[in-house]
C-alpha cells in the first residue's frame, strides 16, 4: 500500500500561455495548480493535473464521467485521502494547510452531491457557511433572495424537503455571501428544468461582474458553453485540451470526440 | 379508588416521583453521550467516570476547601470539563479516522483508571454529602413528603437539558453541531474549525457528565463506584433513545426512570432488568433506536 507514492513536486507552475493574456496586472492567480496527483486509498486518481483561474475569471473543466472533475474540487477543499503537487489559491499554496484554512483563503465550495444538510432548516443551511476573512463584498442575503426567491418562502423547510432544483440554488446560494471570491462549482446543472438551470447560469453571470472568480465542474457543455471564458478537458486524470472560448468554433470537432457527445 | 395494580396510589405515586428523578439524571447523562456519539461517532466509555468524578470533586471541595454546594456546582463540571478537553485533544483525537472501537477501548481503559485511582485513595465505601441549607428540609405533597433538595435536583436537570436541546437546535452554534454530525468533511470544507468543535462538544458532554454528578452527591452515596453502577444503565438508554439523538436521549432518559420505578412497584425483582428487555425490545422493532435516523 503506498498512499504517499510520488514526492510533492516543487516545480513552480507558471499560468499556461493562453492564461498569460487574460491576468490582470500583478493580481495573483485566484488559482493556480500544479502536476496536482490525488489518492482515494489505493486508487490514483488525478495524474499531474495543471490549471489556472486568473482573478475575475469564469472556467469551465469539462470531461466524460470519471475523468476526474469532481476529484480536483475535491483535491483543491483536501477532501482527497492523499494529494501531492501544487494548489496555490491567491497565490498562497495550500497543500499542506488544515482542511478549514482553504476556505479561510476565500474559497467557497457546491459539492457535486450538494451537501444539504436534513437536520437543518432552509435557512440555517443558508446561513451555514461562516463568514471569511477576505473584505470581498459578494452578495447580500436580500440580493441572494431576489436571484433566488424560493430560498426566502420556503426559509422554514427542512433543507432536504425542497425540490431538487431548489437544493441546488440552496447549494450554491448560501456561499454567495460568505465573502468567497473563488468558488468552486461542481455539476451544478445536473437533472435539473431547464427553467432552474437558466436561474443558475443567470447567477454566474452575475458572478462574473462582480468579479468572483469561478470553476465550474461540468458534464453539460451546452450550459457552460455561454459562461466560461476558458474551458480545460480532462481525461483520466489529465487536461488534455484547453479552449478559449474565442476558438471554441474551430474545436468543435476535437470537444465532441473528447466529450463523446 | 386508593389502589392501582393492588398498590397504595400514595405509594405509586411517591416511587413515580423518585422514577422522575431518576429519570433526570438518566437524561442528563444520555444527553451528553448522544452528543459525544452524534458528533465524534465515539462511544464514551468514560462518561460514568466524569460523573463520579463530578461527584467526588464536589465531596473533595467540601472535605478539604470548606467550598459550598453552589460553588461545587459551578466549579465541578468546569473541572470535570477540562479532563475531557484534555482526554479528546491529547488521546482521542489521535485515534480518529481509525475503527471506533479503539476510542471505546481507550476510554474504557481511562475509566479502570480513574475509578482505580480515587478508590485509592477514598476507598470504595461512600461519604455522605449533605445539601446546602438552603434546600434541607421537606415538602408535604400530601401523598409523601419529598426532600427540597430532590425538588431541585428535578428542576434544575431539567432545565439543563432544555437549555441543551435549544442550544442544540436553535443556535448557529448548534447549526454547526447538528451538520457536523451529518456531513463533518463539508462543514470542514466551509471554513469551519471542525477538530476545535469536537473538541468543545467533548468538553462539554463531559461537563455535563460532571454536573449530573454534582446534583447526584447530595441524594446517591458519593463513592468511586457510583458510575459503573450507572453508565450500563445509561447506555441502554442512549441505545433505547437512538444513538447521537438528543431529544431521543431526554425523552427516554426520564422514561425509563418511570418505567424503572413503576416496575418496583408492580414486580421488583424486574426492575434491574426492565431497561434491558426495554432495550432488546425496541432493537428489534426499530434498530436505530426511538428517535433515530436509519442509516
Amino acid at each position: 500500500m503506498n498512499l504517499l507514492a510520488p514526492p510533492p513536486s516543487t516545480v513552480q507552475v507558471q499560468p499556461g500561455g493562453s492564461g498569460d493574456a487574460l491576468t490582470r496586472g500583478k493580481e495573483p492567480a485566484a488559482l493556480s495548480i500544479g502536476d496536482l496527483h490525488a489518492w482515494y486509498g489505493d486508487s490514483h486518481v488525478l495524474h499531474g493535473v495543471e490549471l489556472t483561474v486568473n482573478a475575475g475569471e469564469t472556467i469551465c473543466l469539462l470531461g466524460r464521467n470519471g475523468a476526474g472533475r469532481t476529484t480536483t474540487l475535491r483535491a483543491i477543499m483536501g477532501l482527497t485521502s492523499a494529494r501531492t503537487g501544487s494548489i496555490r489559491v491567491f497565490g498562497k499554496e495550500v497543500i499542506g494547510l488544515p482542511q478549514h484554512h482553504v476556505a479561510q483563503l476565500g474559497v467557497g465550495y457546491c459539492p457535486e452531491e450538494r451537501g444539504i444538510f436534513a437536520s437543518l432548516t432552509t435557512q440555517e443551511n443558508f446561513l451555514l457557511p461562516p463568514s471569511l476573512p477576505t473584505r470581498f463584498p459578494g452578495f447580500s442575503i436580500d440580493e441572494i433572495h431576489a436571484l433566488f426567491p424560493n430560498l426566502k418562502t420556503r426559509a422554514n423547510s427542512p433543507g432536504t424537503r425542497l425540490s431538487g432544483g431548489e437544493q441546488q440554488m440552496l447549494a450554491v446560494a448560501r456561499i454567495f455571501r460568505t465573502g468567497a471570491r473563488l468558488l468552486l462549482l461542481d455539476e451544478i446543472s445536473e437533472g435539473l428544468a431547464p427553467v432552474i438551470v437558466q436561474a443558475l447560469g443567470r447567477a454566474i453571470k452575475e458572478l462574473k461582474k462582480r468579479g468572483f472568480s469561478v470553476l465550474l465542474a461540468e458534464q453539460n457543455f451546452r450550459f457552460s458553453a455561454n459562461l466560461a471564458d476558458r474551458f480545460y478537458v480532462m481525461e483520466r486524470g489529465k487536461i488534455v485540451l484547453e479552449i478559449e472560448r474565442s476558438e471554441l468554433s474551430n474545436k468543435q470537432a476535437e470537444l465532441k470526440e473528447l466529450l463523446g457527445v | 379508588m386508593t389502589e392501582i395494580f393492588g398498590v397504595p396510589v400514595s405509594l405509586l405515586l411517591g416511587q413515580l416521583l423518585l422514577g422522575l428523578l431518576n429519570g433526570t439524571t438518566y437524561a442528563m447523562l444520555s444527553l451528553g453521550l448522544a452528543v459525544i456519539f452524534g458528533l465524534m461517532g465515539e462511544v464514551n466509555f468514560a462518561h460514568g467516570a466524569f460523573f463520579m468524578m463530578g461527584a467526588m470533586f464536589a465531596w473533595m471541595g467540601a472535605h478539604y476547601f470548606h467550598l459550598s454546594f453552589w460553588w461545587m456546582l459551578l466549579l465541578a463540571p468546569l473541572l470535570v470539563g477540562l479532563v475531557g478537553l484534555l482526554v479528546e485533544r491529547l488521546m482521542l483525537r489521535r485515534l480518529r479516522g481509525m475503527d471506533p472501537i479503539y476510542g471505546l477501548l481507550l476510554t474504557f481503559g481511562l475509566t479502570l483508571l480513574i475509578e482505580g485511582l480515587f478508590r485509592t485513595f477514598f476507598g470504595v465505601s461512600g461519604s455522605p454529602y449533605n445539601p446546602p441549607d438552603l434546600l434541607s428540609g421537606v415538602v408535604n405533597l400530601g401523598f409523601m413528603y419529598l426532600p427540597v433538595y430532590y425538588l431541585f435536583a428535578m428542576v434544575a436537570s431539567v432545565v439543563v437539558c432544555f437549555g441543551t436541546w435549544l442550544l442544540i437546535e436553535r443556535t448557529k452554534l448548534g447549526s454547526y453541531l447538528r451538520a457536523g454530525t451529518e456531513n463533518p468533511a463539508l462543514v470542514q470544507a466551509f471554513g469551519i474549525n471542525f477538530p476545535l468543535l469536537v473538541m468543545l462538544t467533548f468538553a462539554f458532554g463531559s461537563a455535563l457528565a460532571g454536573l449530573a454528578g454534582v446534583l447526584s452527591a447530595p441524594i446517591i452515596q458519593v463513592s468511586p463506584l457510583m458510575g459503573s453502577n450507572l453508565i450500563i444503565v445509561v447506555f441502554a438508554i442512549v441505545v433505547i433513545g437512538g444513538m447521537g439523538s438528543v431529544m431521543g436521549a431526554i425523552v427516554s432518559g426520564l422514561a425509563l426512570g418511570v418505567i424503572e420505578a413503576l416496575a418496583k412497584v408492580i414486580y421488583a425483582p424486574i426492575s434491574t432488568t426492565v431497561v434491558f428487555i426495554l432495550m432488546a425490545l425496541v432493537l428489534t422493532v426499530r434498530p436505530a433506536g426511538l428517535f433515530g435516523k436509519e442509516k
